[in-house]
């Protein structure tokens, strides 16, 4: 019997009992799959990895053609700083994308909980087998996943490929630590963004104004820290900029120096780490109230 | 074993006192819930998802107290809340696969069971549709749908023909009683409107400032009343009436020729034992024969009026 004239059935299947939390990360990616704007800030991103795949590839043929890049005239290549793939190359591909990343992490995460609300789809998911951690799960890890798979894992591809091209295991020996600092200062965007996002979606039961709070939190912030460090002549009070806190991790994980080295990393860390449990926190508290009212 | 049982429920907002001394067993069927707004009807069907935690008091379901065993509770119910509910950048087909493979359904047996669902809703020729384009009564029946996803034993409806035309409702009413006419599904239908229970239910349970104010059969609810009687007589009905005027009792000409026959008012036990003696005297006396006599039925209107003004 075709399916579409079947009528009400008991169900005899199994039902599985664990991972209810990827089942909502897995819905979340999949709706924003379809969206437009979505595919159209995902393709930005790809180009922009695709500009750095071509520098890779561009340095390889350098690399084993050096004499006919002299004889042609394009021998200053090798002057140019950003043409030559170190850890340098790896910091500055991060520190333009986690622009990019947090463009698509503010589009894709700023309905993902508020949106829910509106709808009144959140009495329909918990009245399901499904606890408040199990979603709040999904939804962080469908933003941080996809964070990561614009940031982390187009550098450790850049790595493989320009280890693949060099074909030298003492290359690879001395450049294995950039994929572990790539995923270190990855998270160090992903992370935090994803789930402060995640809490103004949680507190506001609209998309936009989700998107413009967190917009506004990152430049006031931004902007109290380099007021505060510019009054008082101390860099220490960047702090309080988390884009920045962001960047300083970065410096560290590359071995980069910079105006920015001057902030203390245990502090640096220890903020972006209170910006995270308090978002946590904001999300898991607006949540739970949504399964347990009373 | 009863499939719902409540014990001295306490819920409360604060200081608002939502349900208060709550106690019931539900057997299974379809039991309505009467009440009028504000009564607690949801908030009760909430206590019973585990969305309410009670102050006090036992809620089990299924035999598992709530809301310790809350997840292997909630596999067995279906819930159509009262509030209207979308997905509005899915179809309902991926709406409701998506709700079934949260209950831990594998995507095909979600899938498969989400167009059995839709079909039997009656969404069939729109499930592929976006439901931002649904009218308020296809919400209704992707509402009912998603409820019913992992064939559950137990579905609570919270209002589930709100908002609907009357074709419309007719339609999800014949749906519920289809639901509940079936083994093993058994109905907790929450509503203000009585009809709607009638139509659905043969059981109902009343509740008016969070308490239970009256419970059982709506046959048991509705019988028949003893100190009131309908009665046609076959000529000279004025002479009838008069000569009920003259034994003291209230009359009231209805359309189609009946009366609506009632002792005085402040008549004892006595007089309302003798209403229908005193009837037929007084039709000997006006010289007529009486041609339908009945008591009247109590209809449930009146049982929920009674029942809401001792609460």
């Amino acid at each position: 019997m075709p399916i579409y004239s079947q009528t009400y059935r008991t169900y005899d299947g199994t039902l599985r009992r664990h991972f209810r939390w990827w089942t909502v990360a897995e819905q979340e990616l999949r709706l924003l799959a379809r969206a437009r704007i979505f595919k159209g800030l995902v393709l930005i991103a790809l180009l922009h990895c695709l500009f750095y795949v071509l520098i890779i590839l561009l340095n390889e043929v350098y690399r084993s053609n050096q004499e006919l890049f002299r004889q042609s005239g394009l021998g200053f290549l090798t002057q140019v700083r950003e043409f030559m793939v170190d850890e340098r190359l790896f910091y500055m591909f991060l520190r333009f994308q986690s622009g990019l990343a947090f463009l698509i992490l503010i589009y894709a995460g700023s309905g993902a909980i508020s949106n829910d609300f509106v709808n009144n789809l959140m009495e329909v998911y918990f009245a399901k087998p499904l606890t408040w951690i199990d979603y709040t799960l999904g939804k962080c890890c469908a933003l941080v996943l996809l964070g990561l798979s614009l940031t982390a894992l187009p550098a450790v591809l850049f790595l493989a490929l320009h280890n693949a091209l060099l074909a030298d295991l003492d290359q690879l020996a001395a450049n294995w630590w950039w994929g572990p600092a790539s995923v270190g200062f990855a998270s160090a965007i992903v992370v935090p963004a994803a789930l402060c996002v995640l809490a103004a979606s949680a507190l506001s039961r609209s998309q936009r104004y989700a998107a413009i709070a967190v917009f506004m939190v990152v430049i006031a912030s931004s902007t109290m820290g380099v007021l505060l460090a510019q009054m008082l002549r101390d860099p220490q009070y960047l702090i309080v900029s988390v884009p920045m806190v962001v960047n300083r991790i970065g410096l560290a994980c590359f071995r980069q120096r910079g105006y920015l080295t001057r902030i203390d990393l245990g502090l640096s860390l220890g903020m972006l780490v209170l910006v995270c449990v308090t978002a946590f926190w904001i999300i898991c508290r607006a949540v739970r109230r949504a399964e347990v009212a009373a | 074993m009863a499939l719902i049982e409540l014990e001295d429920v306490r819920v409360a907002y604060g200081d608002l006192v939502a349900l208060d001394g709550v106690s019931c067993a539900i057997e299974g069927g379809a039991v309505g819930l009467l009440g009028p707004n504000g009564a607690g009807k949801s908030t009760l069907i909430r206590t019973l998802l585990g969305f309410n935690r009670a102050s006090s008091g036992r809620v089990s379901l299924f035999g598992k107290a709530m809301p310790r065993h809350a997840l292997e509770v909630r596999l067995g119910i279906g819930y159509m809340p009262e509030r209207e509910v979308s997905s509005p950048k899915v179809s309902a087909v991926n709406f409701l696969t998506y709700c079934g493979r949260l209950i831990g359904m594998s995507y095909l047996d979600a899938m498969e069971r989400a167009h059995e669902a839709l079909s039997y809703v009656r969404l069939g020729d729109s499930r592929y549709r976006l439901m931002e384009t649904y009218s308020t009564g296809m919400l209704q029946r992707v509402k009912l749908a998603q409820a019913l996803i992992h064939d559950p034993k137990l579905v609570l409806l919270d209002e589930p023909t709100n908002g609907l035309d009357p074709t419309g409702r007719i339609q999800m009413l014949d749906l519920i009683r289809d639901i509940a006419g079936r083994r093993g599904v058994a109905v907790l239908l929450s509503s203000h409107l009585l009809p709607d229970v009638q139509h659905v239910c043969d059981r109902v349970i009343m509740i008016n400032n969070g308490r239970i104010v009256q419970e059982g059969r709506i046959d048991e609810l509705t019988t028949p009343r003893d100190d009131l009687f309908e009665v046609r007589v076959r000529d000279r009905e004025a002479v009838f009436c008069a000569a009920l005027d003259r034994a003291g009792m209230v009359w009231k000409a209805e359309r189609g020729g009946n009366l609506i026959v009632s002792p005085g008012n402040g008549a004892g036990t006595s007089e309302i034992s003798n209403l229908k003696s005193q009837i037929s005297e007084a039709a000997r006396a006006a010289g007529t024969h009486i041609r339908h006599f009945r008591p009247v039925r109590r209809s449930l209107e009146e049982a929920f009026m009674d029942a809401v003004g001792r609460g």
